[in-house]
């Protein structure tokens, strides 16, 4: 017999059967993925399944019980090993058994033959609606999940002689009818089946009469298994067409709110809820439980413990916490990286654990559950821990922290370095993780979505990521607030209270305006001036928001009150305005701009922590990365990190005859023929010694290779700590100067800044544009400021400039142009500054100068041998006006021309940008 | 045969939209603003339930931004958006396109990745707009080949 053949006496007994299989198949899938399966349970959890599938008849099922029984039990009395064969038998077994309760084991709510009765009511009885909804009401009672058609909440108005009920299976004809007895009215109840006629067979009956999930529970699962499958894009616009459906509605009431008549109301208020009701019911068609991805995972651990040879068991906990399934596919990736870390770097090996005292077995449990609107995932292991003092000298490494700092720094603060690209705090790199990559694109995820990841862990306890995230992306709540000309959403779980800012207490701390909180204040700010400076605003309301870390007080004009809204995104803004998650709809025709908090409100305090602290150098912050190697000479030299892309142990190059003498040929690396370039010879230097490695840069549009003897560390370093050269030391020609400054380094001493461009300027000269350009007429006689460390540079971009018949003075860097401007001399057309300048770089310049009332509207040239879009976002964040790669003279030519025309010929305000 | 093309003005300029990206003539639109974006977007606007993006190119021509009346509904290959106009004027058939390299310097630098080709129209330039216009834009203010400085 098969389990869908099974007679239950009650769903009760249906019910418990299917609890404890499914228990017993999970410790046997269990048992047999750890490395030292329990034997004992393993044979107790067969026979139990034997017995109880005996017990009702199932005979396939006892059978494959009863074989694994018996191999269980050879096992124990030592005729057979639990190999990996017994193993794949026993998982195979496991599916088997499962694929038998899903396949044909629909829940007691949705019995696989449910029993179809045909009420026949007094035709000439007042309120049989009333009637029909009471003998449904009475069955229910008796067998849950029985449902009516008419549906029941459509029986108010119901005025016909038949009804039929789809009752359970297990619901035997005598308690049925005990159910109905008391019920007026009813002439006769009938099993469909016995009542003949030409109408729809039992089964076409009991499939009309699908229940429909209850408003507030999970559909159940055979209505979601049914035999339809429908893309999640086609549910997606299900959801869209019904929120635009509410949309439309509330457009209606809001034309005819003050003037419709009752009936129009009536249908109004109708479509309202039943567009709400098939909302909810579309939604919720999308949720899945998180098993659907937990059980991808035990296999996934058994694997990875094999492969790095420890012993792992995955618990899993709240499986059936249901999440919008488009959330659910994206989230399999960061969670299998989690796993990965847990169990590479997390769980030690049986021997090590042994040797703590902890069980050989390490645990990785994967929790979930669904609270404050939120589904909650924590991935927690008793392995051996974060390595904080590991992590804390690697902040003192890389320049993120001061020693003081990374010494005083909480948890807190050092678990947020964790999520920085390439870090890493693995003793080693192995095949699964180890890299450096991973834990930034979790973040990424998280971000992306608006949910939240924090860590936890304490040395040889083990570590904890608990992440937040939002329960579905679709729909939000939403508080509705004005501020300035905008209408803007809030999602709702991110708003803690709503104050009258007069009565709020609002003062200032130390020139930020704040309002006292149990903590410490928190800021104020005018929500519209946070979003245009120039917007006009009143600031009657504060919002107290907090979502994650970010905390403040948004002062509003008006408070609209809290919607359910429809957040759809606005492609073409995704990247501009990454604080703006989308638009919602509202009911009076007004668009909604939803905010994401975290990206508009900038500088709370941890937000201030985060800055100060962030590894990734601001624009504008005068700081640069310095990776420092040494030469063949002994001593230091150092290169934007920027500038390079990676560095070789070993590599074959190629040598090419009758090349520049500084060229030693080329190497091919990742399909690439890359030039490799001599510092030692451009520099007079003694060849490279035997352990020389490859430092491969990219910069003026081009990858090149330079061998060097020993690569340092990286150091974070001031522009203003770099010394130009001394004048005797500087006194050779441009075309012979072969450094930028100095820079003298608390710990490493003195270290050179090589100028490379120059270097690569005499092994591959550039093409300048032709002499006779004369499509530039109106720039001519133009005075252009340009201020570059390289002197070759300089002469570089005075050869460009030249065919516009423009003038050029020139500065040595950055701190003499600005010097110069301070001096009040005539201003210049335009200003183009190279961006690595000793002293004052090409961004802090430039900000400086956009924010100077002298030549803040003079426009502002970046030229950079630093390339990728990276670099154009942190010129637009300086508010440069172009940002040009070196060196392509006749590009540069050309962005210098259109910026120099006169405003409404060319400029605007886009320029031409190469990166 | 060249593509017919839309004649629609923006300030005094008159341009050609090719009628095989235009899909539909907007007018009494209700353009929202979106802070914190570059002039070449007027705002956003719900076109049957549907938020688009706006697109204007007002600042680059040097003139002021106005308030939108009218916008195409224009299909790239990225999707849709709208392209604001100031007036649509008929369907032209143009003929032989001017050689670039006779316009290609009189067109500003801002407006002319955009331009597919120019043509005599009676006493008036028209300059015919790329078909995947709105992907261009999109991309000029990605850096992809243009920064947005404001």
């Amino acid at each position: 017999m098969r389990f869908s053949d099974v007679i239950w006496d009650s769903p009760d007994e249906h019910d418990l059967f299917v609890q404890e299989a499914q228990e017993l198949l999970a410790s046997l899938e269990e048992g047999a993925l750890l490395a030292d399966p329990p034997l004992d349970a393993l044979f107790r959890a067969a026979h139990t399944l034997k017995g109880s599938g005996g017990m009702v008849g199932l005979t396939d099922w006892v059978t494959g019980a009863h074989d694994l029984e018996d191999a269980l039990d050879q096992v124990r009395g030592g005729s057979r090993t639990f190999d990996e064969e017994l193993q794949r038998e026993t998982l195979q077994l496991v599916d088997l058994l499962r694929a038998e309760l899903a396949g044909a084991a629909p829940g007691p709510a949705e019995s696989a033959n449910p029993s179809v009765w045909e009420l026949t009511w007094d035709k000439n009885a007042p309120m049989l609606g009333a009637r029909a909804y009471q003998a449904w009401q009475a069955v229910a009672a008796a067998f849950p999940g029985t449902a009516s058609d008419p549906p029941e909440e459509e029986l108010s108005g119901w005025t016909g002689t038949k009804s039929l009920l789809r009752v359970p299976a297990g619901a035997g004809p005598s308690q049925v009818r005990k159910a109905l007895a008391a019920i007026d009215n009813l002439l006769s109840a009938e099993p469909a089946a016995e009542s003949g006629g030409d109408g729809p067979s039992p089964d076409e009956r009991a499939a009309a009469l699908s229940p429909v999930p209850a408003p507030g529970g999970p559909p159940p699962a055979a209505a979601r298994e049914g035999t339809i499958r429908i893309g999640a894009a086609s549910l997606e616009r299900i959801l869209e067409g019904l929120g635009e459906l509410l949309l439309d509605q509330g457009q209606l009431e809001h034309h005819w709110g003050g003037t419709a008549d009752q009936a129009t109301r009536s249908v109004l208020d109708h479509m309202r809820r039943r567009a709400l009701d098939l909302q909810d019911l579309t939604l919720r068609a999308r949720m899945l439980p998180l098993d659907t991805l937990f059980r991808q995972y035990p296999r996934a651990i058994h694997d990875m413990a094999k492969q790095l040879d420890k012993k792992i068991r995955l618990e899993t906990q709240g499986g059936e916490t249901e999440l919008d399934r488009l959330v659910m596919d994206r989230l399999h990736e960061p969670l299998l990286h989690l796993l990965r870390n847990a169990c590479d770097h997390g769980i030690e090996s049986a021997k090590v654990r042994a040797s703590q005292g902890k069980p050989e077995t390490g645990t990785v449990r994967l929790a979930a559950y669904a609270a404050q609107g939120h589904v909650h995932v924590r991935v927690e292991d008793d392995g051996a821990g974060i390595g904080w003092d590991q992590l804390r000298e690697k902040a003192v490494r890389q320049g993120w922290m001061s020693s003081d700092e990374a010494l005083h720094a909480s948890s807190d603060r050092l678990a947020e370095l964790l999520f920085r690209p390439g870090v890493s705090t693995a003793e080693k790199v192995t095949d699964l993780s180890g890299r450096g990559v991973g834990l930034d694109v979790v973040k990424a995820f998280l971000d992306e979505i608006h949910g939240t990841i924090t860590v936890e862990s304490d040395r040889q306890q083990g570590t904890t990521f608990h992440l937040e995230l939002p329960m579905t992306m679709a729909i939000m709540t939403a508080l509705i607030v004005d501020a300035g000309p905008w209408t803007i959403g809030l999602p709702i779980l991110t708003v803690e209270r709503i104050d009258v800012a007069k009565q709020a207490g609002v003062n200032t701390v130390l020139g930020q305006a704040a309002v006292p909180d149990e903590d410490a204040p928190i800021p104020v700010y005018s929500l519209a001036q946070l979003l245009d400076p120039a917007a006009p605003h009143e600031d009657i309301y504060l919002i107290r928001v907090k979502d994650g870390r970010t905390q403040a007080a948004l002062a509003v004009d008006e408070v609209r009150g809290q919607q359910e809204v429809v957040v759809k995104p606005v492609a073409a803004l995704a990247s501009i305005t990454p604080w703006l998650s989308g638009v919602a709809l509202l009911g009076d025709g007004r668009l909604a701009l939803m905010i994401d908090v975290r990206r508009l409100v900038p500088n709370t305090r941890n937000d201030r922590e985060r800055t100060r602290d962030d590894g990734i150098l601001r624009a504008g912050s005068n700081q640069m990365e310095l990776l420092v190697f040494q030469l063949s000479d002994g001593q230091r030299y150092g290169i934007n990190v920027y500038k390079t892309r990676e560095v070789l142990r070993a590599a074959d190059v190629t040598k090419v005859p009758e090349q520049h003498p500084w060229l030693y040929g080329f190497l091919r690396l990742r399909g690439q023929t890359v030039p490799v370039v001599s510092l030692h010879r451009a520099l007079g230097l003694p060849e490279p010694g035997p352990d020389a490695v490859m430092l491969m840069t990219e910069f003026n549009q081009s990858v090149q290779a330079f061998p060097v003897d020993m690569v340092d560390r990286m150091v974070r370093v001031s522009w203003d700590r770099v010394e130009p050269l001394p004048a005797v030391l500087d006194s050779a020609g441009a075309g012979h100067r072969r450094f930028t400054g100095i820079i003298d380094h608390a710990e490493l001493g003195p270290i050179q800044l090589i100028d490379f461009e120059q270097i690569l300027e005499q092994v591959a000269p550039p093409e300048y544009p032709p002499a006779d350009i004369n499509e530039y007429g109106p720039v001519t006689g133009k005075m252009v400021w340009l201020a570059d460390d390289s002197r070759v540079a300089l002469s570089q971009v005075e050869k460009a400039l030249r065919p516009l018949g423009v003038q050029v003075r020139t500065f040595a860097d950055g701190e003499a142009l600005w010097n110069a401007v301070q001096a009040g001399k005539p201003l210049p057309a335009l200003f183009v500054l190279d961006v690595e300048m000793p002293r004052l770089d090409g961004y802090t310049l430039t900000q400086r100068l956009k924010h100077d009332p002298r030549t803040h509207q003079v426009p502002i040239l970046l030229h950079t041998s630093l390339s990728g879009h990276w670099h154009a976002d942190r010129a637009q964040q300086v508010e440069a006006d172009a940002i040009v790669t070196k060196f392509e003279p006749a590009m540069l030519a050309r962005t210098v021309a259109g910026l120099l025309l006169p405003v409404g010929m060319v400029r605007g305000s886009h320029v031409e940008v190469r990166s | 045969m060249e593509e017919q093309l839309l004649t629609v003005r923006v300030g005094p300029y008159l341009f050609g939209a090719p009628v095989t990206a235009v899909t539909e003539i907007l007018s009494h639109l209700s353009v929202t603003h979106i802070p914190q974006t570059p002039d070449l977007i007027a705002g956003v606007a719900v076109v049957r339930g549907q938020p688009l993006e706006v697109w204007a190119l007002w600042a680059p021509l040097g003139l002021e931004p106005r308030q939108t009346a009218l916008a195409l509904r224009w299909e790239s290959a990225r999707g849709v958006s709208l392209v604001a106009v100031d007036a649509v004027e008929s369907l032209w058939s143009p003929g032989q396109p001017l050689a670039r390299d006779l316009w290609d310097s009189l067109v500003p630098p801002a407006i002319s990745p955009w331009v597919e080709s120019g043509y005599r129209m009676e006493s008036e330039w028209l300059w015919s707009l790329a078909a995947d216009l709105p992907d261009r834009l999109q991309s000029s203010i990605l850096g992809g080949g243009r920064l947005a400085a404001g």
